[in-house]
């Protein structure tokens, strides 16, 4: 069968004309003139999480989500199969990164002021993948069932044990009974492979819908964008795909060198009766964990549950028109100061016993 | 068409096979890997020498009893005139032998396929002998060699 029999195949049963116009359209669709590098964190967070996909299947070929298993299965992993290690460390490396680049994709729109009209369901759906990154962190955290995952789980969901009110029905919820066990392995497991990545792949498609159909954001103040017409601004193909391809590279370049060069450590097996000394959480929740301790724990619960609020609902709290951060000096000192504030928190974490 | 613009040409062809190339060299470079990942651990640990498989007392004369070894079954019987060994596996589709104490023969449960107290095959549709196994007691242990 040739090529061009198969095209009249589909021809008969599809309207291809039309379909290649609207692939010509989006593909040829012009970018502002301001498209930077900067605008390829968002290709890098999506990157990133089909990689998580793609190493997340190869890792569940041998995982075991059981308490007797867990840990033994992801031990084979790493000294078994074929390059089971770096398959694990390229899992255990992209999900720190994907959280840094989510963050970064996330400053920089805060920053150049893209979430402002008519883009603020764009920032919402952006602030709720942030959010979902984060307890894909925490509940793949616990997955391999050693004594790190162990207590940092147990720690973070005791922390959940300190709202009022429901809190800790939330705590037993959480972890499927009164201590973290099997139970919590299964639910974390649940959560981890089966509802976020679905979740998320949907709200990564509204992201991107949004994105195409409304456009890029310029520098230009609210209700006054120019809209671009054909032939202007910088072609979507070849482009920004280019940039985008240089990006893909070097991300899988830099994944595979910190997998070979800082692997992730395996550990001892989770011991329910041995709290090893000095626990910390994930270098990601280290500034909000180090907040608590200053903190009365009623004040600092409710600050860890308004920051998330305050995310998602940003755009409607600042409503200015400037999108320049030197034309809007109160968010860009906030942004700032939010930045200061976490690095500093996160250092006095890092040196805390 | 110059000679200048015959050049352009085959620039912009080679560059073009470069990238595609390099997409596919990529695209092979993820694939293969996952695949040498998913081929199953079939190499098992060496198991050398003689293995202990139990008591004397455990294989009643005249009965058999199956026993895995190294991730293969293997089908002891007690004979008077001493221990027998054979993989428990038939020869025709893989299902799990028995020993008949009362016919005194290898019985196959899916194709009726029947074997001799020495491996070799009766009647039925297995193809060849069932393999045998080295099988000696040293004081009182039953020792198989794998």
């Amino acid at each position: 069968m040739s090529k061009d029999q198969i095209i009249a195949w589909l021809g008969e049963r599809f309207d291809l004309k039309r379909i290649q116009e609207l692939v010509d359209q989006q593909v040829k669709k012009p970018l502002p003139k301001n498209i930077s590098w900067l605008h390829t964190l968002g290709s890098m967070s999506l990157f990133l999480f089909i990689s998580q996909i793609l190493t997340g299947i190869l890792l569940l070929i041998y995982y075991r989500p059981t308490v007797n298993e867990a840990f033994e299965s992801v031990k084979f992993i790493m000294t078994k199969p074929s390059l089971g290690w770096l398959y694990r460390q390229v899992h255990a490396w992209g999900a720190n990164l994907m959280i840094l680049i989510v963050f970064l994709h996330m400053l920089r729109t805060f920053f150049m002021g893209a979430f402002k009209k008519p883009r603020e369901i764009t920032w919402v759906i952006g602030a709720l993948l942030f959010i979902f990154t984060l307890v894909f962190g925490f509940t793949g955290y616990l997955l391999p069932w050693n004594q790190l995952a162990y207590w940092a789980t147990t720690v973070g969901t005791e922390i959940a044990g300190g709202i009022p009110v429901i809190g800790e029905w939330t705590k037993i919820f959480l972890r499927g009974g009164a201590a973290i066990g099997g139970e919590t392995l299964s639910r974390f497991f649940v959560i981890h492979v089966i509802i976020l990545p679905w979740l998320v792949f949907f709200l990564i498609g509204a992201h991107l819908l949004l994105v195409r159909v409304q456009g890029i954001s310029t520098m230009e103040k609210v209700d006054q964008e120019i809209k671009l017409k054909e032939g202007e601004g910088t072609p979507f193909f070849p482009h920004h795909v280019l940039k985008e391809g240089i990006v893909l590279y070097l991300l899988i370049g830099i994944l595979i060198g910190l997998s070979i060069l800082l692997p992730f450590e395996l550990g001892e097996k989770a011991d329910p009766l041995q709290t090893p000394h000095a626990i910390k959480p994930e270098w990601y929740f280290l500034p909000m964990y180090q907040m608590l301790k200053y903190l009365p724990k009623l004040l600092g619960i409710l600050m860890l549950a308004m920051g998330p609020l305050i995310l998602i609902g940003w755009p409607f709290l600042d409503k200015t028109k400037a999108r320049h951060p030197r034309q809007r000096p109160i968010s860009t000192g906030i942004g700032i100061a939010m930045i200061v504030l976490l690095i500093v928190f996160g250092l006095l974490g890092h040196w805390a016993d | 068409m110059s000679k200048e613009n015959q050049m352009n040409l085959s620039q912009r062809d080679f560059l073009s096979w470069l990238l595609k190339g390099g997409v596919i060299l990529t695209l092979a470079g993820f694939i293969l890997p996952a695949i040498t990942y998913l081929l199953p651990l079939t190499r098992q640990a060496p198991v050398g020498g003689m293995v202990d498989v139990g008591k004397k007392e455990d294989f009643p004369t005249g009965a058999g009893r199956k026993v895995i070894l190294g991730g293969k079954v293997i089908l002891v019987i007690h004979l008077a005139s001493g221990f027998r060994a054979f993989s428990a596996t038939c020869t025709h589709l893989g299902c799990l032998v028995d020993w008949d104490e009362k016919k005194r023969q290898i019985a196959c449960p899916c194709h009726a396929g029947f074997f001799n107290s020495d491996g070799s095959v009766i009647s039925g549709p297995p193809p060849r002998r069932l393999m045998a196994y080295v099988i000696t007691v040293v004081n009182g242990r039953v020792m198989l060699s794998a």
